[in-house]
C-alpha cells in the first residue's frame, strides 16, 4: 500500500512569534505509515487522531471544520488540509492542532525515539483533539474522554488566545497522552514528584518538537548568537500563553514555564507539581544545552576535504540537530524503560542512563559518551535529586540473558514470560511471596547511531515489565485510612538478536522520604476537599487499604494548574 | 396554655413552613407567627401556581394578613416566589419583620470582594449553562437554571427570580427588613418576647461556600459586546465520518456531565447561603436549616453551634447532601436527652430528582424521630406538629 500524505500549514511556535516572511508558518507533510489501513479524512481525521470541533457560542458538536482535498494530479492518497488564511478560523485552529499532534506522535514513536507504536492508555485506537473546547486559560489531556482539550481565553489586551494554536501547548498535551500510553501508572501517582514527572516530560516533548522545526532552530540561533544559554524559544514553554496571562501572583512573565533555571529539589520542597517539574525538565534542558555546546565545538573544528571550515551558523545548526537527536533518545527511550508504578525523578534519570547504555556495546562506548553520561548524572546530584551518582546506576546481569530463540517466545507467550520472571524473581528483587503481574511485552526497533551510506544501524529490543503492589502504613489521618497500596515494579530489556540483557531498571518506593511525601499529599488533598468534591481525584478504600487514583487531574484543577 | 404548631405546607417542590408560637406577656397570650420561605420549583408558566394562592390564603387567615417574621432562607426559586405570585393573584401577605439571607443584601458583594469574585465565576458558569441549554434540549438543566437565576442581572435571559426577592425586600414597613448572618445581633430585629432565636448560619463571608467550580472554564463564550449574536447552529447528533463513535459519544456525554456538575455546584453554593435559625420555646428547641448542605453543617459544627433539638426541618428537601451524618448525633442524639418526643419534617416531592428525597436519608431521621412528610397530605394543605406548652 502506498503512503498517505497530507500537506498542512502549521504555526512554527504560536501567534506571538513571527519568524521569516510567512508570518511564522511552515508547511509540513504528514505521512501515514504505509503498513496501516489508514487514510486522511475531513476533520482532520485519521485512524489514530481525529478532530472534534464544538461551536463556541452554543457548545454544539460541529461538522468537520477542515476538508481533506486530494491533489488534482496524483494518487488520491495525497492531498492537503486547506489553510483558509484566517489566523483564528475554525479550520486553521483545527489543522494546526491536528498537524502538531500528528507530528508529535510520529516524533515520539519514530526510530530515533521509541521505535514502536504505543497503545493508548484508553480503550480504542483514536485520540480525539478538541481544538475549541471552551473558554478557560487551560488545555489538558483527559484519559476518560480519550481526548486532548484546548481552550481559548481573553489575553490582557482582550484578544482571544487559542491554546490550540500554540505548538508548545499542543505538543505538551500530546506528550501527556503519549506518556500515559507508555507509563499508565503515573496517572494515579501518590507523590507530587511522580505527578511532576508527567509535567516535566510533557514540557520536554514540547522542547523536542520546537527543536524539530528547522525554521525555528535557525531563527533562534540567529537571534541568540548561536547560544542556547538564557531565555529563548526552546526553553520558554508556551510563550503566547505566558505573555497573555500573568502568573498566580499577578507577575507578568515571558512564558508559561521556563526551563532555564537552577532550582534544586530542596528549593522547591512543598511546591506544586507544575513548579516542581522544572527541576526535572531543567536537568534535561541543561544536558541538551551542554551537548549542543560540545557538539558545536566539534563541528567548528571540522576541516572539510577541500580545506574549508563550516560557517558558524552551519556548524551551530548541525550541532543543534545532533543535540536534539541525543536529547530525544535520552528522554524518550528513558521513559520507555521506566518501571511501572510510583516513580521519582531519580527513576527517570536511572532509566534514561540505562537506555543510553543499552544503545551500544561496551566496546563502542567512547570517552565522549562516558563524559556525556557522567555529566547527565551529575546534574541530578547538583539539583539534589540524588545524594550520589551511584544511585542512578542499574545493572545488566548476565544471568538474565536468554537464548536468542527464546526472545520471541517471551514476547508472544504470557506463560513463557511468567515462567522467566518466576525463575529470576530473587535476582529481579521481587519480594518473597509477592504476587506480580507481567505486562504485555514491547517490541521496539531503534536507530542506535549515525547513518553510514544512508543506512542507520538499528537494534531490536524486547521490553518486559513486571508490576506488583507494595503495602505500607499510613500516617494518622482523618480519613480512617491505615494502610496504602503503592504500585511498583521493574523493567528488563533484552536484545532481540542475541537475548542479551541490556538493562534491569528497578524503582524503590519504600524510602522514608517517599512515604512521607505520600502522606503529605494525601492530607493535603483531604484538607482541600479534593477527595470528595467531584474533582475526579479518587481515594478507593477496600479492606482498610487505600489507593489514590486519577491524581493526574490535579494538573488541571483550579488552584493546582499553575 | 396554647401549643406551638409547626405547619409544613405541601407546595410541590419547595418550602413553606409556618411556625405559630404562643407567647405570654403581661398575663396575656399572643400567638406570633414566623413563616420560613414560600416557593415551588415546579410552578407553571410565569411561575404562577394556584397552590400559592391557597397556601398564602390559609396563612393570611391564620395571621391576620401579616406574619410577625418572614424568613427567606436563600435565593432559590423554590423558596422565594410564593408571596409575589399570591399577591398577583389577589392574596397579599405582609410581614412585621423580615430576615433575608445576608448575601442577598444589595450591597453585599461590594462589601465582600472575595465572595464577589467567586460569585462572578459562578455567574459565568450559569450563563454558559444557559447557552448550552439553548442548543441542547435538557429540561433538568432548564429547571436548574431557573432555580438559580437570581445570580443573573435583572431581566437577563427573561429569567426573573430576582423580582421575587425584590418583593420580599418590601414585605415590611419602617426598615424592619434585615439581611442576616451568623454575626447579626438580633436584639430589636424580631417580634418574639418569650421565644429565643439564634442564627447558626450563614457565615458573614460566603466565599468559603463556593466549591471548586470557581475559576474553572466554560464550554461556550458570549458574543463580544456590541457584536452580532452567534448564528444558530444545528449541532451534530452523531459523529463525523472517521471519528470513533464510542469516543465521540463519551466526549459529548462528558461535556454534558460537566455542565450538570457545575450547575449543581452553583446550586450547592446558593444552598449553603441558607439562613439557619434555632428557635427555643418553653424547653422545646426547633431547627430550621433551609437548604444548608454539608459545608454549612461543617462550619456550624466547627463553631460549636449545633445542639440537640426536638424538631428539625430536614434540609434540602431530603437530599443526601442536606444531612451531614458526621454531625447528625449533635442535632438528634440516639436518645432524646430530656425524654421529650422529637419530630422531623420534610417538604419534598417525588419524580423531579433522582436523589430527592433520598430514601436512606429519610430512613436516618425516621430511625430516631417521628418523620412528617408533606407528600402525605394534599397539595395546598399542611402537615402539623404540635408541641404542648
Amino acid at each position: 500500500m502506498s503512503e498517505s500524505v497530507a500537506e498542512v500549514e502549521l504555526l512554527i511556535q504560536d501567534g506571538t512569534v513571527v519568524i521569516g516572511d510567512r508570518g511564522g508558518r511552515e508547511t509540513k507533510k504528514l505521512v501515514l505509515p504505509p503498513d496501516r489501513n489508514d487514510r486522511f479524512l475531513d476533520g482532520p481525521a485519521s485512524r489514530r487522531v481525529a478532530v472534534v470541533d464544538f461551536d463556541p457560542g452554543t457548545g454544539a458538536a460541529l461538522p468537520p471544520p477542515a476538508a481533506f482535498t486530494p491533489y488534482v494530479r496524483g494518487p488520491a492518497t495525497r492531498g492537503r488540509f486547506r489553510f483558509d488564511g484566517e489566523a483564528t478560523s475554525a479550520s486553521t485552529i483545527a489543522v494546526n492542532a491536528f498537524g502538531t499532534v500528528f507530528s508529535t506522535i510520529r516524533m515520539f514513536e519514530g526510530p530515533d525515539a521509541l521505535g514502536r507504536s504505543v497503545t493508548w492508555a484508553f480503550p480504542g485506537e483514536q485520540l480525539l483533539v478538541v481544538p475549541r473546547a471552551g473558554e478557560w486559560a487551560n488545555a489538558f489531556y483527559d484519559r476518560d474522554t480519550r481526548s486532548l482539550q484546548f481552550y481559548w481565553f481573553a489575553g490582557q489586551d482582550g484578544r482571544r488566545v487559542y491554546t490550540a494554536l500554540s505548538r508548545d501547548i499542543v505538543s505538551h498535551e500530546c506528550g501527556h497522552a503519549l506518556l500515559d500510553a507508555v507509563v499508565p501508572s503515573l496517572y494515579d501517582s501518590a507523590t507530587p514528584q511522580a505527578i511532576a514527572i508527567h509535567e516535566g516530560v510533557a514540557d520536554l516533548v514540547a522542547v523536542l518538537m520546537a527543536l524539530d522545526s528547522e525554521h525555528l532552530r535557525t531563527a533562534v540561533l540567529a537571534r541568540s548568537d548561536n547560544s542556547l544559554d538564557g531565555a529563548n524559544a526552546f526553553n520558554g514553554i508556551a510563550e503566547e500563553f505566558g505573555l497573555a496571562k500573568a502568573d498566580a501572583g499577578g507577575v507578568q512573565r515571558r512564558a508559561l514555564r521556563e526551563l532555564d533555571n537552577t532550582s534544586t529539589l530542596k528549593d522547591l520542597a512543598g511546591a506544586r507539581p507544575h513548579e516542581l517539574s522544572t527541576v526535572l525538565s531543567g536537568i534535561f534542558y541543561d544536558s541538551l544545552s551542554a551537548i549542543y555546546a560540545s557538539r558545536l565545538e566539534a563541528e567548528l573544528a571540522v576541516v572539510r576535504p577541500d580545506g574549508s571550515r563550516p560557517s558558524r551558523e552551519a556548524a551551530a545548526n548541525k550541532a543543534l540537530g545532533t543535540a536534539h537527536l541525543v536529547g530525544r533518545r535520552l528522554l524518550l527511550r528513558g521513559i520507555d524503560y521506566l518501571p511501572p508504578g510510583e516513580l521519582s525523578f531519580a527513576d527517570v534519570g536511572r532509566a534514561s542512563l540505562a537506555a543510553e547504555r543499552a544503545r551500544r556495546p561496551e566496546s563502542e562506548v567512547t570517552a565522549v559518551h562516558r563524559a556525556q553520561q557522567r555529566d547527565f548524572a551529575l546534574r541530578f546530584k547538583k539539583r539534589l535529586v540524588v545524594a550520589s551518582v551511584r544511585a542512578l546506576d542499574s545493572p545488566r546481569p548476565r544471568e538474565l540473558d536468554v537464548p536468542a530463540e527464546q526472545v520471541t517466545q517471551l514476547h508472544d507467550s504470557d506463560w513463557a514470560a511468567y515462567a522467566y520472571v518466576t525463575v529470576h524473581r530473587d535476582r529481579l528483587g521481587i519480594p518473597a511471596g509477592m504476587p506480580f503481574t507481567v505486562l504485555p511485552r514491547v517490541d521496539a526497533t531503534k536507530v542506535t547511531g549515525s547513518r553510514v551510506d544512508g543506512i542507520a544501524p538499528t537494534q531490536r529490543e524486547l521490553i518486559l515489565k513486571v508490576a506488583w503492589n507494595h503495602v505500607e502504613k499510613v500516617a494518622r489521618n482523618s480519613l480512617g485510612v491505615q494502610q496504602r497500596l503503592v504500585p511498583t515494579g521493574l523493567t528488563v530489556v533484552l536484545r532481540w538478536g542475541d537475548g542479551r540483557c541490556l538493562a534491569l531498571v528497578r524503582s524503590d518506593v519504600t524510602g522514608r522520604g517517599q512515604r512521607q511525601s505520600r502522606d503529605t499529599l494525601l492530607l493535603r488533598l483531604d484538607d482541600e476537599g479534593l477527595l470528595d468534591d467531584g474533582s475526579g481525584v479518587r481515594l478507593d478504600v477496600s479492606g482498610g487499604v487505600a489507593a489514590l487514583s486519577s491524581t493526574h487531574r490535579l494538573l488541571h484543577l483550579a488552584g493546582w494548574e499553575d | 396554655m396554647g401549643d406551638l404548631v409547626v405547619r409544613a405546607y405541601n407546595v410541590g417542590f419547595g418550602d413553606a413552613v409556618l411556625v405559630s408560637v404562643p407567647e405570654r406577656s403581661r398575663g396575656r397570650e399572643t400567638v406570633r407567627h414566623a413563616l420560613f420561605d414560600c416557593g415551588n420549583l415546579l410552578a407553571g408558566e410565569g411561575n404562577a401556581d394556584e397552590v400559592f394562592t391557597a397556601v398564602v390564603a390559609d396563612i393570611s387567615a391564620r395571621t391576620g394578613g401579616e406574619v410577625d417574621l418572614y424568613v427567606m432562607t436563600h435565593e432559590h426559586l423554590d423558596h422565594v416566589q410564593g408571596l409575589l405570585s399570591a399577591s398577583r393573584a389577589g392574596v397579599p401577605l405582609r410581614a412585621t419583620y423580615a430576615w433575608l439571607s445576608g448575601s442577598s443584601s444589595p450591597d453585599y458583594y461590594d462589601r465582600h470582594p472575595e465572595a464577589k469574585k467567586r460569585r462572578l465565576d459562578l455567574r459565568l458558569a450559569l450563563e454558559d449553562a444557559i447557552r448550552l441549554a439553548e442548543a441542547d434540549d435538557d429540561p433538568w438543566l432548564a429547571l436548574m437554571i431557573r432555580n438559580n437565576s437570581t445570580m443573573l442581572p435583572a431581566g437577563a435571559h427573561a429569567l426573573s427570580t430576582g423580582e421575587y426577592v425584590d418583593h420580599l425586600r418590601g414585605l415590611t414597613e419602617d426598615g424592619r427588613t434585615h439581611y442576616v448572618d451568623v454575626t447579626t445581633r438580633l436584639r430589636g430585629k424580631h417580634p418574639f418576647k418569650e421565644a429565643k432565636l439564634r442564627i447558626l448560619a450563614p457565615q458573614e463571608d460566603t466565599a468559603d461556600y463556593y466549591g471548586r467550580v470557581a475559576g474553572g472554564g466554560s464550554l461556550t463564550a458570549a458574543a463580544a459586546p456590541g457584536g452580532p449574536a452567534p448564528a444558530r447552529v444545528q449541532g451534530l447528533d452523531r459523529p463525523p465520518a472517521g471519528v470513533d463513535p464510542g469516543a465521540f459519544f463519551d466526549l459529548v456525554q462528558s461535556r454534558r456531565r460537566s455542565t450538570r456538575t457545575r450547575i449543581m455546584e452553583i446550586d450547592a453554593a446558593n444552598n449553603n447561603t441558607s439562613v439557619v435559625v434555632e428557635l427555643e420555646w418553653r424547653g422545646w428547641r426547633l431547627l430550621f436549616p433551609g437548604d444548608a448542605e454539608i459545608p454549612s453543617w461543617k462550619r456550624m459544627h466547627e463553631q460549636g453551634s449545633l445542639r440537640p433539638v426536638h424538631v428539625v426541618k430536614v434540609a434540602h428537601h431530603g437530599s443526601h447532601n442536606g444531612t451531614f451524618e458526621d454531625v447528625f448525633d449533635e442535632v438528634l442524639p440516639p436518645v432524646s436527652p430530656d425524654g421529650r418526643p422529637r419530630h422531623a419534617v420534610v417538604s419534598t416531592h417525588d419524580g423531579s430528582w433522582d436523589s430527592v428525597p433520598d430514601p436512606d436519608t429519610l430512613a436516618t431521621y425516621s430511625s430516631r424521630v417521628t418523620l412528617h412528610d408533606t407528600r402525605d397530605v394534599p397539595r395546598g394543605t399542611a402537615v402539623e406538629i404540635v408541641l404542648p406548652g
